[in-house]
């Protein structure tokens, strides 16, 4: 006869616990999602004003919408460019500044600066750092005659999408850089030592130490973070509005200009789903691919029988 | 205080059985240790008294009653864990009276007891500071007083003495005799080290592979070990093992192997194996100048008032204590006897200890 | 010391300047450009400036409502923070600490909240705050931010809390101190760098949110930091580079004197109980 475990004693506890963060998640997400749905099979132009029942109609002038399979194409170029970039570098960083130096103490405390400060700033700094005429940037560059005329960073449909990701990188990076730092401090010092005696090089150590502990933050950071680049919208809008031309518009950018600019939030709406579901599936197959690094980063401390 | 009653406990992990039939009936006021190598099953079976484990069978008492479904905190036990698990925010006077202060008691009543346990432990002068503040053995200090402060039934401790340096270990385990003789608690102790229980226990369990392999007195213990496990785990220098047969020699019943010969003392006779496991002591042989069993000098070991001696016989390797001055080098021959009544016997196959009617 | 050792040292310590240049040099290029008059900023494009003037923050504490931005952006951020932490607290413990069925696919669902992208939360979100008479309310912006900031926030604490030797609730338990007790007297003082770090977060993920502010502060007086400023350089056809550069200066100012003095916390917060 066995009787209830230490922990699992507490279920009801644990689950009331959690309770309250789940109501908010049904509340900001879940109607908003079925509400999102039900408009998108209206034909609704504006919030508050008539409609009727359309069905699929939506759904289907979307797929045969060029734009919006362009869209669909900028997005998932937005996001392999700032998801892995971001990721890969924010570890890059996390690395080097991981181990002591002068001023290490400064770094990691105000590197985090760009992440905390509202968009807005970051589009104001960025917008006059590459404008063409008083941009620090050009001007810097063609005074060091490394290029005769001003490179339009924002206005260059070519480059405009490069500029972007940059400024969207620099807001993000440094936020992952912390994760990281914190990762990385969590491995025992005497892994590190004991592979040293031991003659394992900084590569070696590296592969064997640092990754396998690294792996359940990468993971989580990997996924989350893929769905934050998927969704920025902020810095897009704020910069370039999706432009020049549609050289910017991913598809968030271009669901709110059709629901706000274009009057149709049963359109937008059925965009947003159909991303939703794109990201859904992504989010499932990465999930379930990984599942061991999820439930890793998720246990409990287990009975240590000694 | 209380008696505590464990009967066929059994935990598993899994697959594995950690804790096998464990039954061992402790009285009020004794001190029991749990005492084995790593991964024995006794801070497992501990942690089951307390209730931080669940049982896969089994039930344990407390007094009269029965406590497998009681959470911890419902058992009237207090625990001293290895790592002290002192609640480093709050100073010693308030992890001395937190228990106490969470059960509802009343500030007069718990001033008095933690005033009084400090005492008892030495610590009134660092009421105010913190743990990180204390040194190891002060910290273990406040553990115990802790535990003290609540009177429970039985006190349950893992290994409290392993994070002390030896000397403070010595110190403190005097101490901990004296104090829980006392109060007259009942301790349920666990450690690994031997010396620690055969000093300590009024009665030791012996464990292996999650069973109890032996229950007794340390004295019991260490001179009739019920096997080969408990006879070379108990006392130290450990003891020696040689597998021999039993020959006729002169018609003499004779152990034998290779160039060692030791003839069969009268009382025991009766023995009819063909082979057994012989055990003897490094402290029951003795160097003789004639007439003795030979064997080469390899490692000579000073302990200090007396030397460890490896002596090579044949293939084996056994160990004797000398007196210190004897003088005695690496490479010699010399001549040893064995005191025939300390001789152990082990079954060659089951390694169960072999005893007769009368003494041995 | 060895020189082939020092020179890497030095190209590391070089490279990771240039990272810090990065990252820190447009906020004091954008400190010393609020401090030029618009006219010598689109002009002229020396690095050293030539006049200083003060007259951007003039007009911006003048002229425009910026003490007032910052006074809503500070309730709604203190709100915020109100709501999450207990959140944070209480879902963290929850996951990190007990168990029942399903409790991985919880907490995975929480981080669903970053899935939907937000442009187009906006549109429901504002209907259903309508019915629940959060428009127009400090309150329901709070209570967005905390939705987002609240998952992530619990996997922060989460990992910071499986940092703390299990001895001290085990012995917690056998001393009889209840759950409550335990989390509140025990748990939550052992893990305050942790529980600090995740309010600070939240509190940035209040005071830089836009979407929904702008969505649900319907009157001007409700207006945080982040509209003003965006209203006020992105609504006009020539932009006024020192104003904004003022603009941004005094919305970034409060995140920059938070870290001053809170700063060193966040990071130790958030390093899951390995630098003690």
């Amino acid at each position: 006869m066995s009787q209830q475990d230490f922990k699992s004693r507490d279920s009801k506890l644990g689950l009331f616990l959690v309770l309250p963060p789940v109501l908010l998640v049904i509340l900001v997400v879940i109607l908003p999602i079925l509400s999102g749905v039900q408009i998108s099979f209206t034909s609704q132009r504006v919030v508050g004003s008539e409609y009727e029942m359309v069905g699929l109609k939506n759904y289907l002038d979307l797929f045969g919408d060029k734009n919006f399979i362009a869209s669909l194409g900028r997005s998932a170029v937005w996001v392999l460019a700032n998801g892995f970039f971001q990721t890969f570098v924010a570890l890059l960083i996390a690395l080097l500044i991981n181990q002591p130096f002068k001023g290490q103490n400064f770094a990691r405390t105000w590197i985090i600066l760009p992440w905390a400060v509202p968009a807005a700033v970051t589009a104001i700094l960025w917008r006059w750092m590459f404008d063409a005429t008083s941009g620090i940037i050009n001007t810097s560059m063609m005074g060091l005659g490394m290029i005769e005329k001003p490179a339009l960073f924002l206005a260059n449909p070519e480059i405009a999408g490069i500029s972007l990701t940059f400024v969207n990188s620099w807001r993000y990076v440094p936020f992952l850089t912390i994760i990281f730092l914190a990762s990385l401090a969590s491995v025992p010092e005497e892994e590190y030592e004991a592979a040293r005696v031991d003659g394992a090089g900084v590569w070696l150590q590296f592969k064997s130490i640092t990754i396998p502990n690294l792996l359940p933050t990468l993971t989580v950071l990997g996924l989350v973070g893929t769905l934050w680049a998927s969704n920025v919208f902020d810095i897009i809008w704020m910069m370039t509005r999706g432009g020049p031309g549609v050289s910017t518009t991913t598809v968030p950018v271009l669901m709110y200009d059709t629901a706000f600019y274009g009057y149709n939030i049963s359109k937008a709406s059925a965009g947003a789903i159909i991303f939703l579901f794109i990201l859904i599936i992504f989010a499932l197959v990465f999930i379930i691919l990984n599942r061991r690094q999820f439930i890793m980063a998720n246990e409990t401390f287990k009975d240590l029988s000694k | 205080m209380a008696s505590v009653s464990l009967t066929h406990l059994n935990k598993e992990f899994g697959n594995t059985l950690a804790v096998k039939n464990v039954s061992v009936d402790i009285a009020d006021g004794e001190f029991l240790v749990f005492v084995g190598p790593s991964g024995c099953g006794k801070t497992t079976t501990l942690r089951m008294v307390a209730g931080l484990e669940s049982l896969s069978d089994g039930e344990i008492r407390i007094g009269d009653r029965i406590v497998n479904h009681l959470p911890p905190g419902d058992r009237d036990v207090a625990m001293v864990f290895q790592n002290y698990a002192l609640y480093s925010h709050m100073t010693v006077e308030k992890n001395l009276g937190f228990a106490l202060k969470a059960r509802g008691l009343d500030g007069e009543e718990i001033e008095k007891r933690v005033l009084r346990v400090a005492k008892m432990l030495d610590l009134q002068e660092m009421m105010d500071r913190k743990p990180r503040q204390l040194s190891g053995g002060q910290r273990q200090r406040v553990a115990l007083g802790r535990a003290i402060v609540r009177k429970p039934q039985a006190f349950l401790m893992d290994e409290p003495l392993s994070n002390l340096d030896a000397l403070l270990r010595l110190q403190t385990r005097k101490e901990l005799i004296e104090l829980t003789g006392g109060l007259k608690s009942t301790v349920i102790y666990v450690t690994h080290d031997q010396v620690e229980a055969m000093t300590m226990g009024h009665r030791l369990a012996v464990m292996n592979k999650g069973e109890v392999v032996q229950l007794d007195t340390p004295e019991n213990i260490f001179s009739r070990p019920s096997s080969r496990f408990v006879a070379e785990f108990i006392g130290s220098p450990p003891m020696n093992f040689l597998e021999v047969d039993i020959i006729e020699r002169n018609k003499k019943k004779t152990f034998q192997q290779d160039s060692f010969e030791l003839p069969v003392p009268d009382f025991l006779r009766a023995l009819d194996e063909k082979s057994v496991i012989l055990g003897f002591r490094p402290n029951d042989l003795e160097l003789v100048s004639r007439g003795g069993i030979s064997g080469t000098v390899s490692v000579v070991e000073t302990l200090g008032s007396e030397k460890l001696v490896y002596l090579k016989l044949g293939e084996r390797t056994i160990s004797l204590l000398v007196p210190s001055a004897e003088k005695i080098n690496s490479g010699e021959t010399v001549l040893f006897k064995i005191k025939p009544e300390s001789l152990h016997l082990f079954n060659i196959s089951n390694e169960a200890r072999i005893s007769f009617d009368g003494s041995v | 010391m060895n020189s082939s050792i020092s020179a890497i040292s030095i190209l590391r310590f070089l490279i990771i300047l240039l990272i810090m240049f990065i990252f820190l040099a447009p906020f004091l290029w954008i400190f010393l450009a609020s401090f030029r008059p618009n006219m010598e900023l689109v002009r002229n494009q020396t690095l050293i400036p030539q006049n200083l003037t003060i007259e951007n923050y003039v007009s911006l504490f003048t002229k425009s409502s910026y003490w007032q931005w910052v006074i809503n952006s500070t309730i709604v951020s203190f709100y915020t923070v109100v709501l999450s932490l207990p959140m944070i607290v209480a879902g963290a413990y929850s996951v990190y600490r007990t168990q029942y069925r399903g409790r991985n696919v919880l907490s995975l669902f929480l981080l669903s909240v970053y899935i939907f992208p937000t442009a187009l939360l906006v549109v429901p979100i504002f209907k259903i705050f309508s019915g629940l008479a959060l428009v127009d309310s400090h309150l329901g912006c709070a209570l967005m931010n905390t939705a987002f900031a609240v998952p992530f926030g619990i996997w922060l604490l989460q990992a910071f809390l499986k940092s703390l030797p299990p001895e001290l609730e085990e012995a917690a338990a056998v001393d009889g101190i209840g759950r409550i007790r335990t989390l509140f007297q025990i748990i939550i003082p052992q893990a305050a760098p942790g529980i600090i770090a995740i309010a600070m977060f939240a509190f940035i993920v209040s005071w830089t949110e836009y979407l929904f502010a702008m969505t649900l502060l319907l009157s001007n007086d409700l207006h945080t930091l982040p509209i003003g400023l965006t209203g006020i350089v992105f609504g006009q056809y020539r932009v006024n580079w020192g104003f904004a550069a003022a603009g941004a200066v005094g919305s970034a100012l409060p995140v920059f004197i938070l870290f001053l003095i809170v700063g060193r916390w966040f990071i130790r917060g958030i390093s899951a109980g390995a630098i003690k």
